[in-house]
Protein backbone atom coordinates (compact mmCIF):
# COMPACT_ATOMS: atom_id res chain seq x y z
CA UNK A 1 0.00 0.00 0.00
CA UNK A 2 1.55 3.48 -1.01
CA UNK A 3 2.16 5.50 2.07
CA UNK A 4 0.04 8.89 0.49
CA UNK A 5 -2.98 7.32 -1.25
CA UNK A 6 -4.37 9.44 -3.98
CA UNK A 7 -7.55 9.43 -4.04
CA UNK A 8 -8.24 11.14 -6.53
CA UNK A 9 -6.92 10.40 -10.09
CA UNK A 10 -4.66 12.80 -12.39
CA UNK A 11 -7.45 14.96 -14.20
CA UNK A 12 -7.30 17.34 -17.16
CA UNK A 13 -8.04 20.23 -14.85
CA UNK A 14 -5.45 19.67 -11.84
CA UNK A 15 -2.72 19.39 -15.36
CA UNK A 16 -3.64 22.93 -16.18
CA UNK A 17 -3.46 24.23 -12.64
CA UNK A 18 0.66 23.72 -12.77
CA UNK A 19 0.94 25.70 -16.28
CA UNK A 20 -1.34 28.74 -15.29
CA UNK A 21 0.84 28.99 -11.54
CA UNK A 22 4.07 28.96 -13.33
CA UNK A 23 2.57 32.09 -15.94
CA UNK A 24 1.11 34.18 -13.09
CA UNK A 25 3.73 34.01 -10.70
CA UNK A 26 5.93 34.98 -13.67
CA UNK A 27 4.04 37.54 -15.06
CA UNK A 28 2.99 38.35 -11.04
CA UNK A 29 6.65 38.47 -10.07
CA UNK A 30 7.74 40.59 -13.07
CA UNK A 31 4.75 43.24 -12.38
CA UNK A 32 6.12 43.15 -8.71
CA UNK A 33 9.31 44.22 -9.57
CA UNK A 34 8.29 46.47 -12.03
CA UNK A 35 6.12 47.96 -9.31
CA UNK A 36 8.86 48.17 -6.41
CA UNK A 37 11.33 50.19 -9.23
CA UNK A 38 8.76 52.66 -9.94
CA UNK A 39 7.51 53.13 -6.15
CA UNK A 40 11.58 53.53 -5.08
CA UNK A 41 12.51 56.19 -8.57
CA UNK A 42 9.01 57.72 -7.56
CA UNK A 43 9.69 58.19 -3.76
CA UNK A 44 13.44 59.71 -4.85
CA UNK A 45 12.29 62.09 -7.48
CA UNK A 46 9.25 63.68 -4.99
CA UNK A 47 11.11 63.90 -2.29
CA UNK A 48 14.49 65.08 -3.55
CA UNK A 49 13.89 69.03 -5.20
CA UNK A 50 16.49 68.51 -8.00
CA UNK A 51 18.10 71.65 -9.05
CA UNK A 52 20.22 70.91 -11.65
CA UNK A 53 20.43 72.50 -15.07
CA UNK A 54 22.74 71.53 -18.02
CA UNK A 55 24.04 74.40 -20.05
CA UNK A 56 24.58 74.24 -23.75
CA UNK A 57 27.01 76.37 -25.53
CA UNK A 58 26.57 75.70 -29.67
CA UNK A 59 30.02 75.17 -30.64
CA UNK A 60 31.51 77.51 -33.55
CA UNK A 61 34.23 77.11 -36.03
CA UNK A 62 36.88 77.79 -33.73
CA UNK A 63 37.60 75.54 -30.86
CA UNK A 64 39.52 77.53 -29.28
CA UNK A 65 37.27 80.39 -28.86
CA UNK A 66 34.46 77.26 -27.51
CA UNK A 67 36.71 76.42 -24.92
CA UNK A 68 37.44 80.15 -24.06
CA UNK A 69 33.80 80.76 -23.86
CA UNK A 70 32.99 77.44 -21.25
CA UNK A 71 35.94 78.61 -19.33
CA UNK A 72 34.59 81.87 -18.77
CA UNK A 73 31.38 80.81 -17.92
CA UNK A 74 32.15 78.37 -15.24
CA UNK A 75 33.94 81.39 -13.37
CA UNK A 76 30.92 83.56 -13.91
CA UNK A 77 28.85 80.40 -12.50
CA UNK A 78 31.19 79.98 -9.89
CA UNK A 79 30.94 83.53 -8.74
CA UNK A 80 27.04 83.16 -8.39
CA UNK A 81 25.66 83.43 -4.59
CA UNK A 82 22.73 80.75 -5.95
CA UNK A 83 24.88 78.10 -7.93
CA UNK A 84 26.45 75.00 -5.49
CA UNK A 85 28.09 73.50 -8.24
CA UNK A 86 29.42 74.01 -11.83
CA UNK A 87 31.38 70.60 -13.53
CA UNK A 88 32.33 70.95 -17.19
CA UNK A 89 31.32 67.70 -18.85
CA UNK A 90 34.37 65.81 -20.59
CA UNK A 91 33.68 65.41 -24.14
CA UNK A 92 34.45 61.58 -23.35
CA UNK A 93 31.21 61.55 -21.84
CA UNK A 94 29.47 63.54 -24.35
CA UNK A 95 30.66 61.38 -27.17
CA UNK A 96 29.16 58.63 -24.97
CA UNK A 97 26.20 59.96 -24.55
CA UNK A 98 25.92 59.97 -28.52
CA UNK A 99 26.78 56.18 -28.85
CA UNK A 100 23.13 55.13 -29.03
CA UNK A 101 22.31 57.04 -31.87
CA UNK A 102 25.47 57.79 -33.88
CA UNK A 103 26.54 53.98 -33.31
CA UNK A 104 30.19 52.47 -31.30
CA UNK A 105 32.41 53.34 -34.36
CA UNK A 106 31.45 57.06 -34.59
CA UNK A 107 34.44 59.82 -34.44
CA UNK A 108 33.89 62.13 -32.32
CA UNK A 109 36.95 64.45 -32.81
CA UNK A 110 35.42 64.78 -36.14
CA UNK A 111 32.47 66.57 -34.94
CA UNK A 112 31.43 70.09 -33.42
CA UNK A 113 30.51 68.54 -29.88
CA UNK A 114 29.24 71.67 -28.01
CA UNK A 115 30.59 71.96 -24.53
CA UNK A 116 28.43 71.36 -21.94
CA UNK A 117 27.93 72.75 -18.33
CA UNK A 118 26.40 70.34 -15.34
CA UNK A 119 25.46 73.09 -12.56
CA UNK A 120 23.83 72.82 -9.68
CA UNK A 121 21.94 75.11 -7.58
CA UNK A 122 21.71 75.54 -3.89
CA UNK A 123 18.61 74.08 -2.45
CA UNK A 124 16.80 77.01 -0.85
CA UNK A 125 18.40 78.99 -4.14
CA UNK A 126 16.78 82.20 -5.18
CA UNK A 127 18.99 81.45 -8.63
CA UNK A 128 16.76 80.65 -10.90
CA UNK A 129 17.02 78.97 -14.75
CA UNK A 130 16.41 82.58 -16.18
CA UNK A 131 19.40 83.58 -14.48
CA UNK A 132 21.60 80.85 -15.54
CA UNK A 133 20.25 81.78 -18.89
CA UNK A 134 20.93 85.41 -18.62
CA UNK A 135 24.87 84.51 -17.56
CA UNK A 136 24.79 81.80 -20.05
CA UNK A 137 23.70 84.34 -23.27
CA UNK A 138 26.35 86.62 -21.96
CA UNK A 139 28.87 84.28 -22.89
CA UNK A 140 27.64 82.96 -25.98
CA UNK A 141 24.43 84.29 -27.24
CA UNK A 142 22.83 81.05 -28.48
CA UNK A 143 23.53 79.38 -25.09
CA UNK A 144 20.98 76.42 -23.85
CA UNK A 145 19.68 75.99 -20.51
CA UNK A 146 17.81 72.86 -19.79
CA UNK A 147 16.55 73.00 -16.51
CA UNK A 148 16.37 68.86 -15.16
CA UNK A 149 13.01 69.83 -13.14
CA UNK A 150 10.39 70.41 -16.28
CA UNK A 151 10.94 67.14 -17.99
CA UNK A 152 11.25 65.44 -14.60
CA UNK A 153 7.86 66.70 -13.55
CA UNK A 154 6.96 65.49 -17.07
CA UNK A 155 8.41 62.02 -16.33
CA UNK A 156 6.84 61.50 -12.46
CA UNK A 157 3.62 62.28 -13.98
CA UNK A 158 4.00 59.51 -16.67
CA UNK A 159 5.71 56.88 -14.48
CA UNK A 160 2.85 57.44 -11.67
CA UNK A 161 0.30 56.46 -15.10
CA UNK A 162 2.83 53.76 -15.24
CA UNK A 163 2.42 52.27 -11.89
CA UNK A 164 -1.47 52.68 -12.42
CA UNK A 165 -0.60 49.99 -15.19
CA UNK A 166 1.69 48.11 -13.74
CA UNK A 167 -0.83 47.59 -10.33
CA UNK A 168 -3.44 47.45 -12.75
CA UNK A 169 -1.53 44.26 -14.46
CA UNK A 170 -0.95 42.83 -11.16
CA UNK A 171 -4.62 42.83 -9.88
CA UNK A 172 -5.66 41.28 -13.34
CA UNK A 173 -3.29 38.41 -12.87
CA UNK A 174 -4.51 37.91 -9.41
CA UNK A 175 -8.22 37.83 -10.31
CA UNK A 176 -7.67 35.73 -13.60
CA UNK A 177 -5.85 33.37 -11.42
CA UNK A 178 -8.34 33.45 -8.65
CA UNK A 179 -11.20 33.04 -11.13
CA UNK A 180 -9.22 30.16 -13.15
CA UNK A 181 -8.65 28.38 -10.21
CA UNK A 182 -12.26 28.59 -9.08
CA UNK A 183 -13.58 27.44 -12.47
CA UNK A 184 -10.70 24.18 -12.28
CA UNK A 185 -11.85 23.45 -9.27
CA UNK A 186 -15.72 23.44 -10.58
CA UNK A 187 -14.13 21.13 -13.21
CA UNK A 188 -12.38 18.37 -11.22
CA UNK A 189 -15.45 18.56 -8.95
CA UNK A 190 -17.32 17.11 -11.45
CA UNK A 191 -14.58 14.99 -12.96
CA UNK A 192 -14.51 13.53 -9.68
CA UNK A 193 -18.00 13.27 -8.97
CA UNK A 194 -18.33 10.25 -7.90
CA UNK A 195 -15.50 9.60 -6.36
CA UNK A 196 -16.20 12.44 -3.72
CA UNK A 197 -20.08 10.93 -3.54
CA UNK A 198 -18.54 8.16 -2.45
CA UNK A 199 -16.43 9.35 0.44
CA UNK A 200 -19.15 11.69 1.18
CA UNK A 201 -21.13 7.93 1.61
CA UNK A 202 -18.12 6.24 3.39
CA UNK A 203 -18.78 8.97 5.80
CA UNK A 204 -15.76 11.69 5.05
CA UNK A 205 -15.94 14.88 6.22
CA UNK A 206 -16.44 17.99 3.75
CA UNK A 207 -12.50 18.51 5.41
CA UNK A 208 -11.30 15.16 4.13
CA UNK A 209 -12.44 15.62 0.79
CA UNK A 210 -11.15 19.37 0.03
CA UNK A 211 -7.51 18.39 1.87
CA UNK A 212 -7.23 15.11 -0.59
CA UNK A 213 -8.16 17.43 -3.71
CA UNK A 214 -5.79 20.15 -2.52
CA UNK A 215 -2.63 17.30 -1.73
CA UNK A 216 -3.42 15.63 -5.80
CA UNK A 217 -2.25 19.17 -6.99
CA UNK A 218 -0.27 20.51 -4.24
CA UNK A 219 3.48 19.36 -5.13
CA UNK A 220 3.38 20.22 -8.92
CA UNK A 221 1.57 23.52 -7.74
CA UNK A 222 4.37 24.45 -5.45
CA UNK A 223 6.96 23.56 -8.12
CA UNK A 224 4.73 25.43 -11.03
CA UNK A 225 5.06 28.46 -8.51
CA UNK A 226 8.99 27.96 -8.00
CA UNK A 227 9.44 27.59 -11.78
CA UNK A 228 7.91 30.53 -12.96
CA UNK A 229 9.32 32.55 -9.89
CA UNK A 230 12.76 31.55 -10.54
CA UNK A 231 11.87 32.22 -14.88
CA UNK A 232 11.10 35.95 -13.39
CA UNK A 233 14.32 36.34 -11.63
CA UNK A 234 16.22 35.22 -15.11
CA UNK A 235 14.53 37.90 -16.76
CA UNK A 236 14.95 40.65 -13.68
CA UNK A 237 18.36 39.78 -12.99
CA UNK A 238 18.80 40.59 -17.13
CA UNK A 239 16.73 43.66 -17.35
CA UNK A 240 18.98 44.74 -13.99
CA UNK A 241 22.26 44.37 -15.92
CA UNK A 242 20.80 46.12 -19.03
CA UNK A 243 19.30 49.14 -17.11
CA UNK A 244 23.16 49.57 -15.62
CA UNK A 245 24.17 50.72 -19.20
CA UNK A 246 21.30 52.72 -19.28
CA UNK A 247 22.11 54.89 -15.82
CA UNK A 248 25.00 57.19 -17.78
CA UNK A 249 21.90 58.55 -20.12
CA UNK A 250 18.79 58.16 -18.25
CA UNK A 251 18.05 57.51 -14.56
CA UNK A 252 18.10 54.09 -13.49
CA UNK A 253 14.84 51.58 -14.30
CA UNK A 254 15.71 48.69 -12.25
CA UNK A 255 17.42 48.91 -8.83
CA UNK A 256 16.57 46.21 -6.17
CA UNK A 257 17.74 46.11 -2.48
CA UNK A 258 17.32 42.98 0.30
CA UNK A 259 13.86 44.38 1.20
CA UNK A 260 12.51 44.52 -2.62
CA UNK A 261 13.67 40.80 -3.22
CA UNK A 262 12.14 39.62 0.13
CA UNK A 263 9.21 41.30 -1.06
CA UNK A 264 9.54 39.30 -4.35
CA UNK A 265 9.85 36.17 -2.74
CA UNK A 266 6.52 36.31 -1.23
CA UNK A 267 4.49 36.61 -4.67
CA UNK A 268 4.83 32.61 -5.21
CA UNK A 269 4.07 31.65 -1.78
CA UNK A 270 1.07 34.27 -1.77
CA UNK A 271 -0.30 32.49 -5.31
CA UNK A 272 0.25 29.16 -3.81
CA UNK A 273 -1.86 30.25 -0.75
CA UNK A 274 -4.06 31.95 -3.07
CA UNK A 275 -5.55 29.20 -5.75
CA UNK A 276 -5.11 26.75 -2.38
CA UNK A 277 -7.74 29.08 -0.67
CA UNK A 278 -10.03 29.71 -3.92
CA UNK A 279 -10.09 26.08 -4.19
CA UNK A 280 -10.68 25.35 -0.65
CA UNK A 281 -13.67 27.95 -0.40
CA UNK A 282 -14.90 26.83 -4.11
CA UNK A 283 -14.81 22.98 -2.69
CA UNK A 284 -16.37 23.59 0.41
CA UNK A 285 -19.29 25.48 -1.18
CA UNK A 286 -19.49 22.81 -3.44
CA UNK A 287 -19.58 20.11 -1.25
CA UNK A 288 -22.10 22.27 1.02
CA UNK A 289 -25.13 20.72 -1.62
CA UNK A 290 -24.60 17.21 -0.76
CA UNK A 291 -27.15 15.95 1.85
CA UNK B 1 -50.77 0.81 7.18
CA UNK B 2 -47.37 0.11 8.16
CA UNK B 3 -46.84 1.62 11.39
CA UNK B 4 -44.40 -1.35 12.37
CA UNK B 5 -40.86 -2.11 13.94
CA UNK B 6 -39.04 -5.45 12.63
CA UNK B 7 -37.76 -7.28 15.30
CA UNK B 8 -34.32 -9.02 15.00
CA UNK B 9 -34.51 -12.79 16.12
CA UNK B 10 -38.47 -13.10 16.09
CA UNK B 11 -41.18 -12.36 13.87
CA UNK B 12 -43.08 -10.40 16.10
CA UNK B 13 -43.50 -6.91 14.98
CA UNK B 14 -44.06 -4.39 17.85
CA UNK B 15 -44.41 -0.28 18.73
CA UNK B 16 -42.44 1.80 16.55
CA UNK B 17 -41.83 4.61 19.57
CA UNK B 18 -39.79 1.57 21.14
CA UNK B 19 -36.14 2.45 22.04
CA UNK B 20 -32.97 1.11 20.23
CA UNK B 21 -34.48 0.75 16.59
CA UNK B 22 -31.72 1.32 14.37
CA UNK B 23 -33.98 3.26 11.50
CA UNK B 24 -37.39 4.89 12.42
CA UNK B 25 -39.34 6.17 9.48
CA UNK B 26 -42.74 7.73 9.98
CA UNK B 27 -44.50 9.11 6.99
CA UNK B 28 -41.47 9.66 4.91
CA UNK B 29 -41.73 11.19 1.06
CA UNK B 30 -39.42 12.04 -1.39
CA UNK B 31 -40.32 14.10 -4.64
CA UNK B 32 -37.50 13.92 -7.21
CA UNK B 33 -38.06 17.95 -9.33
CA UNK B 34 -40.80 17.44 -12.01
CA UNK B 35 -41.92 14.09 -11.41
CA UNK B 36 -43.93 11.34 -9.67
CA UNK B 37 -43.07 11.23 -5.45
CA UNK B 38 -40.49 8.20 -5.44
CA UNK B 39 -41.15 7.81 -1.69
CA UNK B 40 -44.68 8.42 0.00
CA UNK B 41 -45.88 7.83 3.17
CA UNK B 42 -43.36 5.75 4.52
CA UNK B 43 -43.21 4.73 8.08
CA UNK B 44 -41.65 1.36 9.71
CA UNK B 45 -38.63 0.76 12.04
CA UNK B 46 -35.81 -1.87 11.79
CA UNK B 47 -34.88 -3.48 15.53
CA UNK B 48 -31.01 -3.65 16.10
CA UNK B 49 -29.60 -7.37 14.54
CA UNK B 50 -32.80 -7.16 12.34
CA UNK B 51 -32.40 -9.01 8.54
CA UNK B 52 -34.44 -7.57 6.13
CA UNK B 53 -35.53 -7.41 2.84
CA UNK B 54 -36.94 -4.26 0.60
CA UNK B 55 -38.49 -5.80 -2.36
CA UNK B 56 -40.46 -4.70 -5.57
CA UNK B 57 -40.31 -3.98 -9.34
CA UNK B 58 -38.30 -1.52 -10.95
CA UNK B 59 -39.19 1.77 -10.27
CA UNK B 60 -40.79 0.75 -6.89
CA UNK B 61 -38.67 2.98 -4.76
CA UNK B 62 -36.12 0.44 -3.09
CA UNK B 63 -32.97 2.35 -4.69
CA UNK B 64 -34.38 5.48 -3.10
CA UNK B 65 -35.14 4.09 0.11
CA UNK B 66 -31.74 2.91 0.66
CA UNK B 67 -30.31 6.45 -0.45
CA UNK B 68 -32.74 8.13 2.23
CA UNK B 69 -31.36 5.48 5.63
CA UNK B 70 -28.07 5.77 4.31
CA UNK B 71 -28.34 9.38 4.36
CA UNK B 72 -27.14 9.53 0.61
CA UNK B 73 -30.85 11.46 -0.17
CA UNK B 74 -32.71 14.08 1.98
CA UNK B 75 -36.29 13.22 2.05
CA UNK B 76 -39.31 16.24 1.78
CA UNK B 77 -41.66 15.40 4.72
CA UNK B 78 -41.89 13.28 7.53
CA UNK B 79 -38.93 12.71 10.06
CA UNK B 80 -36.27 9.83 10.51
CA UNK B 81 -34.52 8.41 13.44
CA UNK B 82 -31.37 6.49 12.38
CA UNK B 83 -28.90 5.18 15.55
CA UNK B 84 -31.51 6.58 17.82
CA UNK B 85 -30.88 10.18 16.61
CA UNK B 86 -32.56 12.53 13.97
CA UNK B 87 -29.91 13.33 11.65
CA UNK B 88 -31.15 16.28 9.98
CA UNK B 89 -30.51 17.85 13.12
CA UNK B 90 -26.84 17.25 13.41
CA UNK B 91 -23.82 19.38 12.49
CA UNK B 92 -22.28 18.18 8.89
CA UNK B 93 -19.43 16.16 11.07
CA UNK B 94 -21.61 15.04 13.07
CA UNK B 95 -23.69 13.44 10.11
CA UNK B 96 -20.41 12.22 8.27
CA UNK B 97 -19.44 10.42 11.58
CA UNK B 98 -23.26 8.76 11.86
CA UNK B 99 -22.58 7.68 7.91
CA UNK B 100 -19.40 6.02 8.75
CA UNK B 101 -21.49 4.05 11.42
CA UNK B 102 -23.58 2.99 7.85
CA UNK B 103 -22.31 0.59 5.13
CA UNK B 104 -23.43 0.55 1.66
CA UNK B 105 -22.96 -2.17 -0.88
CA UNK B 106 -23.90 -0.43 -4.22
CA UNK B 107 -25.40 -1.70 -7.03
CA UNK B 108 -22.37 -0.82 -9.38
CA UNK B 109 -19.84 -1.20 -6.69
CA UNK B 110 -18.63 2.16 -6.73
CA UNK B 111 -14.89 0.94 -6.35
CA UNK B 112 -12.17 3.76 -7.69
CA UNK B 113 -10.77 2.29 -11.07
CA UNK B 114 -6.75 3.64 -9.55
CA UNK B 115 -6.95 2.09 -6.85
CA UNK B 116 -6.21 -1.54 -5.91
CA UNK B 117 -8.17 -4.29 -3.83
CA UNK B 118 -6.76 -3.29 -0.66
CA UNK B 119 -6.68 0.35 -1.09
CA UNK B 120 -10.46 0.15 -2.09
CA UNK B 121 -11.54 -1.54 0.98
CA UNK B 122 -9.36 0.29 3.36
CA UNK B 123 -10.87 3.97 1.96
CA UNK B 124 -13.56 4.09 5.30
CA UNK B 125 -10.33 3.50 7.46
CA UNK B 126 -8.81 6.32 5.61
CA UNK B 127 -11.64 8.50 6.11
CA UNK B 128 -11.30 7.34 9.71
CA UNK B 129 -7.47 8.74 10.41
CA UNK B 130 -6.56 4.83 11.00
CA UNK B 131 -2.64 4.63 10.52
CA UNK B 132 -1.67 2.74 7.15
CA UNK B 133 -0.09 -0.41 8.71
CA UNK B 134 -3.70 -0.64 10.48
CA UNK B 135 -5.40 -0.30 7.25
CA UNK B 136 -3.59 -2.69 5.29
CA UNK B 137 -3.51 -5.81 7.85
CA UNK B 138 -7.73 -5.11 8.47
CA UNK B 139 -8.17 -4.69 4.90
CA UNK B 140 -6.33 -8.09 4.28
CA UNK B 141 -7.66 -10.09 6.76
CA UNK B 142 -11.15 -8.83 5.16
CA UNK B 143 -10.40 -9.75 1.65
CA UNK B 144 -9.48 -13.38 2.88
CA UNK B 145 -12.28 -13.76 4.73
CA UNK B 146 -14.48 -12.87 1.43
CA UNK B 147 -11.84 -14.73 -0.58
CA UNK B 148 -9.99 -12.34 -2.34
CA UNK B 149 -7.03 -12.98 0.08
CA UNK B 150 -5.08 -13.63 -3.35
CA UNK B 151 -6.16 -10.61 -5.18
CA UNK B 152 -5.00 -7.85 -2.71
CA UNK B 153 -2.86 -5.76 -5.28
CA UNK B 154 -5.40 -6.35 -8.53
CA UNK B 155 -7.04 -2.97 -10.18
CA UNK B 156 -10.54 -3.27 -9.81
CA UNK B 157 -11.36 -3.72 -13.84
CA UNK B 158 -9.53 -7.03 -13.53
CA UNK B 159 -12.07 -8.72 -11.21
CA UNK B 160 -14.88 -10.48 -11.95
CA UNK B 161 -18.74 -9.24 -11.28
CA UNK B 162 -18.56 -11.00 -7.71
CA UNK B 163 -14.96 -10.40 -7.09
CA UNK B 164 -16.05 -6.55 -6.77
CA UNK B 165 -19.25 -6.98 -5.21
CA UNK B 166 -17.16 -8.87 -2.45
CA UNK B 167 -14.55 -6.23 -2.34
CA UNK B 168 -17.35 -3.94 -1.96
CA UNK B 169 -18.97 -6.06 0.72
CA UNK B 170 -15.60 -6.02 2.51
CA UNK B 171 -15.11 -2.04 2.14
CA UNK B 172 -19.06 -1.83 3.27
CA UNK B 173 -18.24 -3.66 6.56
CA UNK B 174 -14.74 -2.93 7.27
CA UNK B 175 -15.47 -0.29 9.88
CA UNK B 176 -17.79 -2.66 11.89
CA UNK B 177 -20.84 -0.50 10.97
CA UNK B 178 -23.96 -1.06 12.90
CA UNK B 179 -25.67 -0.88 9.55
CA UNK B 180 -25.32 -2.25 6.97
CA UNK B 181 -27.40 -1.51 3.50
CA UNK B 182 -27.21 -3.35 -0.01
CA UNK B 183 -28.32 -2.48 -2.78
CA UNK B 184 -29.61 -5.33 -5.48
CA UNK B 185 -26.20 -7.34 -4.04
CA UNK B 186 -26.73 -9.82 -6.23
CA UNK B 187 -28.39 -8.38 -9.36
CA UNK B 188 -25.24 -8.53 -11.88
CA UNK B 189 -23.78 -11.69 -10.67
CA UNK B 190 -25.18 -15.02 -10.89
CA UNK B 191 -26.83 -17.53 -9.01
CA UNK B 192 -24.06 -19.17 -7.43
CA UNK B 193 -21.91 -16.54 -6.38
CA UNK B 194 -25.07 -14.51 -5.73
CA UNK B 195 -25.81 -17.11 -2.66
CA UNK B 196 -22.40 -16.70 -1.36
CA UNK B 197 -22.60 -13.12 -1.32
CA UNK B 198 -25.69 -13.60 0.68
CA UNK B 199 -23.89 -15.94 2.96
CA UNK B 200 -21.53 -13.29 4.20
CA UNK B 201 -24.24 -11.09 4.39
CA UNK B 202 -25.72 -13.97 6.99
CA UNK B 203 -22.41 -14.14 8.63
CA UNK B 204 -22.52 -10.44 9.11
CA UNK B 205 -26.32 -10.51 10.54
CA UNK B 206 -24.86 -13.64 12.38
CA UNK B 207 -22.27 -10.91 14.33
CA UNK B 208 -24.98 -9.15 15.12
CA UNK B 209 -24.79 -6.37 12.31
CA UNK B 210 -28.71 -5.04 10.86
CA UNK B 211 -28.76 -5.62 7.44
CA UNK B 212 -31.07 -4.51 4.85
CA UNK B 213 -30.53 -5.91 1.23
CA UNK B 214 -32.86 -4.42 -1.44
CA UNK B 215 -33.94 -6.87 -4.29
CA UNK B 216 -35.78 -7.73 -6.88
CA UNK B 217 -35.56 -11.71 -7.15
CA UNK B 218 -38.34 -13.13 -5.27
CA UNK B 219 -37.03 -16.06 -5.70
CA UNK B 220 -34.23 -15.10 -3.47
CA UNK B 221 -36.36 -13.97 -0.68
CA UNK B 222 -39.07 -16.46 -0.96
CA UNK B 223 -35.85 -19.08 -0.29
CA UNK B 224 -34.56 -17.00 3.13
CA UNK B 225 -36.75 -16.67 6.27
CA UNK B 226 -36.29 -12.82 6.58
CA UNK B 227 -39.04 -10.30 6.37
CA UNK B 228 -39.40 -7.76 3.68
CA UNK B 229 -40.62 -4.98 3.18
CA UNK B 230 -42.54 -4.53 -0.02
CA UNK B 231 -42.51 -1.40 -2.18
CA UNK B 232 -45.09 -0.51 -4.78
CA UNK B 233 -44.95 3.13 -6.42
CA UNK B 234 -43.31 4.28 -3.77
CA UNK B 235 -45.57 3.44 -0.81
CA UNK B 236 -45.02 0.41 1.43
CA UNK B 237 -47.80 -2.66 0.03
CA UNK B 238 -46.66 -5.07 3.42
CA UNK B 239 -43.98 -5.88 5.33
CA UNK B 240 -43.46 -9.18 6.52
CA UNK B 241 -42.62 -12.75 5.26
CA UNK B 242 -42.77 -13.36 1.55
CA UNK B 243 -45.87 -13.99 0.05
CA UNK B 244 -44.81 -17.43 -0.91
CA UNK B 245 -44.31 -18.39 2.52
CA UNK B 246 -46.87 -16.19 4.78
CA UNK B 247 -49.44 -17.62 2.12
Amino acid sequence: MRRHIQIFQADAASRYLPWLLVLAVFLATVATAGWLAVERSLAQWQTETPTILTVQLPPSDDAAVDEARADALVRRLRAEPGVAAVERIPRERVSRLLRPWLGEDFDASALPLPPVLHVELQQDSTTSAATILDLATGVAGDAIVDDHREWREQLVNYVGWLRVGIVGSLVLVIVVTGLTALFLTLSRMAIHRDAIALLHQLGAGDRFIVRSLLRQAGTSAILSAVSGFALALVLLLILTAASQELQEAFLPVLRMDARDWIWLAIVPLAFILLTAAVTARTAYFHLRRLP
Amino acid sequence: MANVQINPKSDSYADPDAPAEVVALDDVSVVYQGAEPALQGITFALAPGSFTFVTGGSGAGKTTLLNVIGLAMPTHSGSMRLLGVDPTALPRPQRAALRRQIGMVFQDFRLLDHLNVVENVALPLQVDGVSEAKRRAQASELLEWVGLGDRLTALPQTLSGGQKQRVAIARAVISQPQLLLADEPTGSIDEDIGMRVIRLFQALHGEGTTVVIATHNMHLVRELDYPAVHLADGRVRSIGRSPAREG
